[in-house]
Order: C-alpha cells, then sequence, then structure tokens
C-alpha cells in the first residue's frame, strides 16, 4: 500500500512538473515572441517621458489595457519607438539584441503581474478606451491608450540594476 | 391586418438595405463648425426686418460665429415666389464669402496683417478632455491645443435665408397672424487644394516683409479662388402673431433641418460611464433634452479593417453645462438607451441621429360597438434618466361597422406618461380627450356647418395604458387596453350627438383594446 | 530576481576594481554653418587671404534661443553625469590668456600654425565638440524649429552620433519650441554617446599621434639609423612600435614625410599598469610616454610630447 501510494505520488509530482514546464515553456515561448504590437509617438513629452499611443490585445478590455501598458514599457527597453512628424525616434534602452534572454528571470520578474514596470508608467487616457481605440477582435479585445512611459526613471531603474551600462559607467 | 403584416416587412426590407448601404466607419470625431447668416434682400419692405432677424439670430453655442462683412445679398424678385437655387448659388459665390472668411479667421486688417488670435482661441474651445489630458502630458503642454484650431478652418459654413410668400391674416376678433415661408441653403467653405501652408506662403505678411512683398502677398489673397459648395437645403414656414418671431420661428425650424443633411454637424462623442449612460457633450454643442444618439461599437475583420457596428439608439436625459474651456474634467450628460437587447457600454462611440421626435403609429381593435383603425401620432417632450418619458399624444381613431363603412371618426389630445422597463419596452398609462363625430359616411351630408358639426359630437375621455416594444427600431409594436368615457350632453333636439347615437350606433362607454405598428420620425 | 542581484553586484565590484577611465569633456559649440548664415563671422586677413572666422562670443551674446538650446543641452548632459564646458567660459578664459596662448611656438621659435577654432578646441580641451546647427522656419504664424547637432570627436574629426530633424510646426512660443527640440534628440543622441564609449571600452581610445622633426634634429623621418646595432629607417621603427603597443595592433599611418608622421586611428587601450602594477587609466600622451622615452634613451635627441588633450598628441624630436 505504502509502494502504491508513492509511487502515485512520485507520478503527481513527474506530472505536475511537466505540466508546470510546459507552462513555463509557453510563457517563456510567449515571453520571446512578444513584438506583435503597435506603438505610435504621441507628442514629445514632458522632460524625461515618452508619451505614446499604444496598442494592447486582452480577453477583455481590462487585460488588454494592462497588455498596453506593459507593451509600452517592453518597447521602451527592447523595441524603441518609431519617429514620427513631431518627434525623434526613440532608441531602445537594452539595445543588444541578446538583452532580454540574458536577464530573462529579471524581465520575467519586471514584467509580472503587478510588477516593477508599473512604476514608469502613467495613463493618460481619459476613462477607458473608446472610439475607434476600442475594437472587438477575434478572441477578444484590441485597445489603444495614451500613456507616458516614464523613460529617464525607467533607464536609471535598468542601469541601477546593472542591465544596461549608464552613460558615464567606466569613467 | 394583412395590409399591416405587408407594410412591416416592407419596412424591415428597407431598413435591413440601409444597413448594408452602410460601409462608412463612424468615429467619435467631432469639431464646431464656424457659421455665419445672410439674407437674400430683394430691394422692398421686408428686406429690414428679414435681415435684422437672421442678423439677431441664436444658432446656439454649437457654433462659433463668423462676423462678416457681407451680411445680404440682393437678387431682384417678387416675394411672392423663392427664388430659385441656381440664383442664390450664383449670387453666393459672385461675392467673396471663402476670403471673407479667411479674413475673419485670422483677424486680417486692411493692410493685409494677419494673427492667428481668433483660431488659437477656437482650437482651445474645441480641445475635449482627452486632448487637454494629452496637451499636458507633451512638452509643449496647453499651447498646443491653439495649433488644432487650424484644423477648424474647412469647418466654416454660410446659411442663406431667402423669405418669401410674407404677409399677415386678421381673423374676425381683429387678430393678426404673420406667415413667411422660408428656403434656407447651406454652404461650405471648398479650399480646393489651398492647404493652409501654402495659403501661409502666399499671403502671410511679416513684419519684416519689404515693401513689394507685402503687396505681392496682398495681391496673393485678392486672387485667391475659395468657392462656397452648397451642402444642405431645406424648406420651412414660420408662423406668430409678431412678424419677427414668425421670422425667427422659420430660422429656427431650417436650423433644424439643416442639421439633418450635414455630417459635420452631426455631434460625436463616446460613452464614458453606463448606469446611467454618460457622454462628455453637453449645452456647447446645443445638446438638448430628448435628442436621439445611436450607439457604435468597433470590430475588426479577418484583413483586419476597422468596421463600426450599430448599436442601440439613446436619448439625452439630464444634459450638462459645459460651455466653456475644457479643464480635462468636463461634467458628463447623462442619457438612457432606447433600443437594441445589449447594453450598451463604456467606450463605444455615439453619434447624433436626429429625428423630429414624432412616432406615427397605426393600430387596429376593438372600439365603441365596432372595429376601429387609429392613427396616432406622439411628440416626445421629455426624457428622463429614471426612465419616464413624457409624451404629447395625439388620436385620430376610424370606427367601422357592418360592412366596413367608417360610421364615425375621433380627434383626441393627450398626455402619456411612459416608464421603460427594459431597452426595448416602454409602458405608458396615458389620459386624452377627445371628440366623438359620428358618421362621416352615412347620416349626414358633405355641406353641414360648423355648428351642426358640433351639435353631432361628443367628448370621450379615454384613460388607458400602451406597452410597446421595439421590432426593430425605429419600428415597435404596441398593445394597449384603455376605457373610453363617453361625455354627451342629453338633448332633444334632432340634430344632437344623443339623437344619433340613440337612433343608429348605441356608443356607449365601454373598454376596448389595440394592436398595432409604430414608426419613430 | 536573486540572479540580477548577483550580476548587479558582480558587475558593481567589477566596475568598482577597474581604475576610472578619464571622462572626455565635451561642449558645445555653434557650427560654422549657423555663424555664417546669422553674420556671426570675424573677418581676417591673413598673407593676403580673406579669412572669416566664426564669433562665437558674439552669437552667444546675442543669440538667446541659442543660448537656450545650450542651457537646455547641459541640462540633461548633467542629468547623465557629463556636465557641458562651458564654451562661453572657455571664451573668456581665452580671451585673458591671449597673449601666451595664441600661438603655440616652439621653444626655439619653429611656428605650428592652427586656426583660431582648433586654438579653441586645444585650448578648451573638450573631447567631443557638439556642434550645434539650428534654424527657426516662419510659416504664417507658426514656427518650427529645423535643427542639426553632431557630435564629433574633437581628434579623430569622426561623427560620433548625428541627429537632425524638424520640431513641432506650431504656434506656441519659441522657447517652448526650442526646449521641445531637445528633449526630441535627446535620447537618440545619447544612444549615440553611448555607442562610441561602447565601442571605446571594446576596442580602445582611438587617438591621434603626429610626430614632427625640428630644425635640431639630426636626422630625417626616412633616414636609416642605428638602434641597438641594427639599421632601422626611422619611420619604421615607430611603426613597429606602434604593432606592439596598440590594441590588437590597431592603427593606420596616415603621413610619413621626411618630417612628419602622422598614425590616426590608434586604439590605445583604456588602462595600462603603473610601475606599481596598479592599473591606471591612460590618455594619447600617457601612451606614447614610453615612447618618447625610448627615442630618448636610443637616439639620445631631445624629444617634447605635447598633449592636445585625451587624444591628440604631438611628439617633437629635435626639440621641446
Amino acid at each position: 500500500m505504502k509502494q502504491i501510494l508513492t509511487m502515485v505520488f512520485a507520478a503527481v509530482l513527474l506530472l505536475s512538473g511537466f505540466n508546470a514546464d510546459a507552462q513555463n515553456k509557453a510563457r517563456r515561448k510567449s515571453f520571446s515572441s512578444w513584438e506583435n504590437y503597435e506603438i505610435a509617438i504621441e507628442k514629445v513629452g514632458t522632460p524625461g517621458t515618452k508619451f505614446v499611443k499604444v496598442w494592447g490585445f486582452g480577453k477583455n478590455v481590462d487585460a488588454a489595457v494592462m497588455a498596453a501598458k506593459m507593451n509600452a514599457v517592453h518597447a521602451c527597453i527592447f523595441r524603441g519607438i518609431p519617429a514620427s512628424t513631431t518627434a525623434m525616434a526613440t532608441p531602445p534602452i537594452c539595445s543588444h539584441p541578446d538583452a532580454l534572454t540574458s536577464n530573462q528571470d529579471y524581465f520575467e520578474d519586471f514584467f509580472s503581474e503587478g510588477g516593477p514596470y508599473l512604476a514608469y508608467i502613467n495613463m493618460t487616457t481619459d476613462g477607458v478606451p473608446s472610439g475607434t481605440d476600442n475594437r472587438k477582435v477575434k478572441g477578444g479585445y484590441k485597445v489603444a491608450i495614451y500613456v507616458q512611459v516614464l523613460y529617464d526613471n525607467l533607464k536609471k531603474k535598468l542601469e541601477n540594476d546593472g542591465i544596461v551600462r549608464g552613460l558615464s559607467d567606466g569613467f | 391586418m394583412k395590409k399591416f403584416i405587408l407594410l412591416a416587412i416592407l419596412l424591415l426590407g428597407a431598413s435591413s438595405i440601409s444597413a448594408l448601404a452602410q460601409r462608412e466607419v463612424v468615429t467619435s470625431n467631432y469639431h464646431r463648425s464656424g457659421l455665419s447668416m445672410v439674407t437674400v434682400v430683394r430691394g422692398d419692405s421686408y428686406d429690414t426686418v428679414t435681415s435684422e432677424q437672421v442678423a439677431d439670430y441664436n444658432p446656439g453655442d454649437k457654433f462659433d460665429i463668423n462676423n462678416l462683412a457681407t451680411k445680404t445679398i440682393k437678387i431682384s424678385g417678387s416675394r411672392e415666389n423663392q427664388i430659385p437655387k441656381e440664383k442664390i448659388v450664383e449670387a453666393v459665390n459672385a461675392q467673396p464669402f471663402g476670403k471673407e472668411i479667411l479674413s475673419c479667421l485670422f483677424n486680417r486688417d486692411k493692410n493685409g496683417m494677419m494673427d492667428d488670435k481668433t483660431i488659437r482661441y477656437r482650437g482651445n474651445y474645441d480641445a475635449k478632455d482627452q486632448d487637454v489630458i494629452n496637451a499636458r502630458a507633451s512638452y509643449i503642454g496647453a499651447d498646443a491645443l491653439g495649433d488644432m484650431g487650424e484644423e477648424l478652418v474647412d469647418k466654416n459654413y454660410i446659411a442663406v435665408f431667402d423669405f418669401y410668400n410674407m404677409g399677415k391674416e386678421t381673423d374676425a376678433k381683429g387678430k393678426d397672424t404673420y406667415y413667411t415661408l422660408a428656403e434656407g441653403y447651406l454652404f461650405k467653405i471648398d479650399l480646393k487644394d489651398l492647404t493652409l501652408d501654402e495659403f501661409f506662403k502666399q499671403c502671410w505678411i511679416y513684419e519684416d516683409d519689404s515693401a513689394a512683398v507685402k503687396a505681392q502677398k496682398r495681391k496673393a489673397f485678392d486672387n485667391l479662388d475659395i468657392v462656397m459648395t452648397p451642402v444642405s437645403s431645406g424648406s420651412t414656414m414660420g408662423q406668430s402673431s409678431s412678424q419677427a418671431v414668425a421670422i425667427e420661428n422659420a430660422i429656427s425650424t431650417m436650423f433644424v433641418s439643416f442639421e439633418f443633411g450635414t455630417t459635420d454637424w452631426a455631434v460625436a462623442s463616446t460613452i464614458t460611464g453606463t448606469k446611467p449612460l454618460r457622454s462628455k457633450i453637453g449645452t456647447k454643442e446645443n445638446l438638448a433634452n430628448g435628442e436621439r444618439f445611436r450607439a457604435y461599437s468597433y470590430r475588426e475583420d479577418r484583413n483586419g479593417n476597422l468596421i463600426s457596428v450599430p448599436r442601440g439608439y439613446l436619448r439625452a436625459t439630464t444634459v450638462a453645462d459645459n460651455t466653456g474651456m475644457s479643464e480635462g474634467n468636463s461634467q458628463p450628460s447623462e442619457f438612457i438607451q432606447v433600443s437594441d437587447l445589449t447594453s450598451i457600454e463604456n467606450g463605444w462611440t455615439i453619434r447624433r441621429e436626429k429625428d423630429w421626435r414624432l412616432g406615427v403609429s397605426l393600430g387596429y381593435g376593438g372600439g365603441f360597438r365596432g372595429n376601429s383603425v387609429r392613427l396616432g401620432v406622439d411628440y416626445l417632450a421629455w426624457a428622463r434618466t429614471n426612465g419616464w418619458t413624457s409624451y404629447i399624444l395625439t388620436d385620430f381613431t376610424a370606427d367601422f361597422r357592418g360592412g366596413g363603412n367608417v360610421t364615425n371618426v375621433y380627434f383626441a389630445l393627450g398626455y402619456g406618461h411612459a416608464l421603460r422597463l427594459m431597452h426595448v419596452l416602454e409602458v405608458m398609462p396615458y389620459l386624452t380627450i377627445g371628440d366623438d363625430y359620428m358618421g362621416p359616411t352615412g347620416g349626414g351630408g358633405d355641406n353641414e356647418s360648423n355648428f351642426q358639426f358640433l351639435r353631432r359630437s361628443g367628448f370621450v375621455f379615454e384613460p388607458g395604458v400602451k406597452a410597446s416594444v421595439n421590432i426593430m427600431y425605429p419600428l415597435q409594436a404596441f398593445a394597449k387596453i384603455y376605457y373610453d368615457a363617453l361625455l354627451y350632453p342629453h338633448s332633444t333636439s334632432n340634430d344632437s350627438y344623443d339623437y344619433y347615437n340613440f337612433m343608429y350606433f348605441g356608443h356607449h362607454s365601454h373598454a376596448g383594446m389595440q394592436v398595432g405598428l409604430k414608426w419613430t420620425f | 530576481m536573486k540572479r540580477a542581484i548577483i550580476i548587479a553586484a558582480l558587475l558593481l565590484t567589477t566596475t568598482l576594481g577597474w581604475s576610472q577611465a578619464k571622462k572626455p569633456t565635451i561642449m558645445v559649440v555653434p557650427s560654422d554653418a549657423y555663424c555664417e548664415r546669422n553674420g556671426y563671422v570675424q573677418h581676417f586677413k591673413t598673407m593676403g587671404d580673406e579669412l572669416d572666422v566664426p564669433d562665437y562670443a558674439k552669437a552667444l551674446k546675442q543669440d538667446v534661443d541659442m543660448r537656450d538650446l545650450i542651457a537646455h543641452m547641459a541640462e540633461f548632459m548633467a542629468q547623465n553625469n557629463f556636465p557641458l564646458q562651458s564654451l562661453e567660459q572657455e571664451l573668456k578664459r581665452l580671451q585673458t590668456e591671449d597673449a601666451e596662448m595664441a600661438m603655440m611656438t616652439g621653444k626655439t621659435g619653429s611656428e605650428i600654425d592652427e586656426t583660431p577654432v582648433e586654438r579653441l578646441r586645444r585650448n578648451a580641451k573638450a573631447d567631443i565638440i557638439l556642434d550645434l546647427d539650428y534654424q527657426i522656419e516662419r510659416n504664417g504664424p507658426r514656427q518650427q524649429v529645423r535643427f542639426n547637432l553632431q557630435a564629433i570627436d574633437a581628434y579623430s574629426s569622426k561623427i560620433i552620433s548625428g541627429n537632425t530633424g524638424l520640431g513641432t510646426n506650431s504656434g506656441a512660443p519659441l522657447p517652448l519650441l526650442l526646449g521641445e527640440v531637445v528633449e526630441s534628440f535627446k535620447d537618440n543622441f545619447l544612444r549615440g554617446l553611448q555607442n562610441h564609449f561602447d565601442d571605446m571600452f571594446r576596442n580602445g581610445r582611438e587617438v591621434t599621434v603626429t610626430i614632427l622633426k625640428y630644425g635640431n634634429c639630426p636626422f630625417d623621418f626616412d633616414d636609416d639609423i642605428e638602434i641597438d646595432g641594427d639599421d632601422y629607417e626611422f619611420r619604421d621603427w615607430v611603426e613597429e612600435w606602434f604593432q606592439d603597443n596598440t590594441k590588437e595592433g590597431r592603427f593606420s599611418t596616415d603621413a610619413a614625410s621626411a618630417n612628419r608622421i602622422r598614425f590616426t586611428q590608434v586604439r590605445i587601450p583604456l588602462y595600462s599598469q603603473n610601475r606599481k602594477g596598479r592599473d591606471v587609466a591612460i590618455d594619447a600622451n600617457d601612451f606614447v610616454k614610453p615612447l618618447v622615452r625610448e627615442i630618448k634613451q636610443k637616439l639620445n635627441v631631445p624629444v617634447g610630447a605635447t598633449p592636445r588633450g585625451l587624444g591628440d598628441v604631438w611628439i617633437t624630436v629635435g626639440d621641446k
């Protein structure tokens, strides 16, 4: 009986392990292929900020808004923001292509639910995303929000955490 | 009954065809329009009063008024008839209205010097809460709002009014009634290929420009070819005991008419709250209680194309006073949803779909003795956020008896106080008071005097309850139960209502019910 | 998270363990095109030629907008721990030191010509010059700032970060538009600088070394001379020294004549060990010190090294 119990216990552990591993893999996969979103600079922001319109996708509007917030921070760190007629392009804070994979744990924590990334974003959409910025698409909602990303603070944070070099580092 | 079904099918078909035709993506973009009003004068005694009334008319806070130099255009012709549209278009474009509008917007003085004070003011005034919040998030700040005024340049209109067939009637008591007919034409500025950049380049005089350059720029302004394009028109009439008020009434109705045909004027916004539905528009957009809007949500098709999906209709209830510059926290007006099972959600677009607030219903059911057909017209007088709506009711009923002859007709006027139980269901207790007149197709002659008519009619006092359910808005089905209380003087006179009723009809107070369809215009 | 902290801690200790490299100094200078366009030039007559030279003092005194732009840039550079060198202060200093510092003169009267700009650069010793040009375009009631900012390595004259663009076309007050334009290009510009510094840390500092023969030098640079018992052409012998001492042997010989040898794109390590074996940051002058010593010892001629900032050094053979 004891043996059977041990076997069952082991099997459960093994299965849950596989399951967790599979989930983790899926999460990591989605994390690394996290590129599919639109972002546009709205205007030159107040000093130290980037004022952007960013899109997010989610099962409901709230989830889509959260995704959009994450995307805005993600863009500032990894993708950069393209130029517009009124503002020059913003380079990504991490310009190295391997920045995400080499600091995966750090960024998974950074972008976790309610994670530190939220401290670098200030949503300026008046109420909920409205009008054409709120669209029903297959599988959920696609919304656009206006946000200020506290770019300089975000850069400082990543410099202090040793993810990127500061301009005066080494001097 | 078959006819009703046929009518219903036809109406349903028509609405689905119009839905198919609707491919335009409706957005919540709405900007203020500039307006100036012009009177057609003909060189007669009415010129002064008409042009004064037009100049004094206030079209509401919705418009930025352009004070143009030209306020009248003269076209010769008899006041008996309207001036043909072609002549009006010709006369309007013979005047430099386009240049006058630009001069007004850029405060151009006699030396050709311009500034952007008006444009910047209008940009600030047009700014919505989101614009203000966006401006605060930008480096330039609130100064960026003034720049938005330039987007309003191509949203400038002139409204031209032609009054004709004017006069007055005096009744037996010596009371005067003035009347006028009016034709109105709305023209929109057409900058053609002229961009503002190009306009500034050609015509904007800087203080440090040389005298030659200044002269050249003045000449360039004089040579600008900016036409006014007709976009909407309307025919109205006005009637009052005062001539001025009669003219004012005609202008006022004309603006309602213009609203139907002018897309730029269709106020649009988004829903900023539910329970109750709220949106940040109000007096600044001439929003009035009961005004109808339609909600739109958005979806993307397989190719990622944006499609606006028409949703339920809603009506304004509490109108917020939002006059003045937005500071990012404007008070919203309240609305109530009047159609569609799906509730309108936060963030959806709403756009005004002007209607006459009139519901025309046709019903069939049991009357005094035989069956009756009822034609009712109700006017939505007031809508409230809590679901209560006031209606002014008129009713025309024809009773049939035996072989289908109309044996009597009944006119009534009343008041209904409806409660909306669901978006699509409204229950209305009502009360009408009417006049039952007997025998239009029998028992009487065609040349009866008013006196005889009155003697052959009796009052009907009708309390009832009407329930209306949307089939496909604006088409509704309704059922009502009522009690007709017949009140008439007992008289022995031969031509009295009592006599006829006794001899032929046997009308008496009783309960009845009706079912039918209603269309909202 | 733990891993991140460990990485951060490791990086921090590594950074602290190193000696700090000398921080390049940065100065904003109005561009020649801007000065010429706005009439901020001085006319010189030298040897019959007429020469227009930018008059920075006049530009800074008269153009409030330029001062505004520089102030905005100074602000964000200070935030990034790179305080800008003030051109205005440098100009004042130059004025007082003009008599003694106007020309660089060899002790025995040999002269090296340089333009006033070079003189400024030499005296200000800015390693990176931010060459700033801007224009305000009028469009009716609106104004738009067109700008062009180039970060130039003062010694290699290479553009290390270039930014051109247009600000918002707006009727907003001009100081706002100027501030906006700086905020707009700031991050791109900093990225350019960062790339430059990254490259420097990876591949070494790029310097220029010029060896000049003075009148008292007993040999020409293309002469065969005896060193350690072997016959070498002087310039080959120097080149060999560069091959041995530059980072991965990277340098190029730009000009080699009897009187002058110029080495450009000389990649020198940022650090070298001092006599006590400690890592110390070095600049071009430090880098050539062993060479100077060697020439002095092996050829027994007076040799002088004159640094022109961190990245440019002149070695004068035959005089100091």
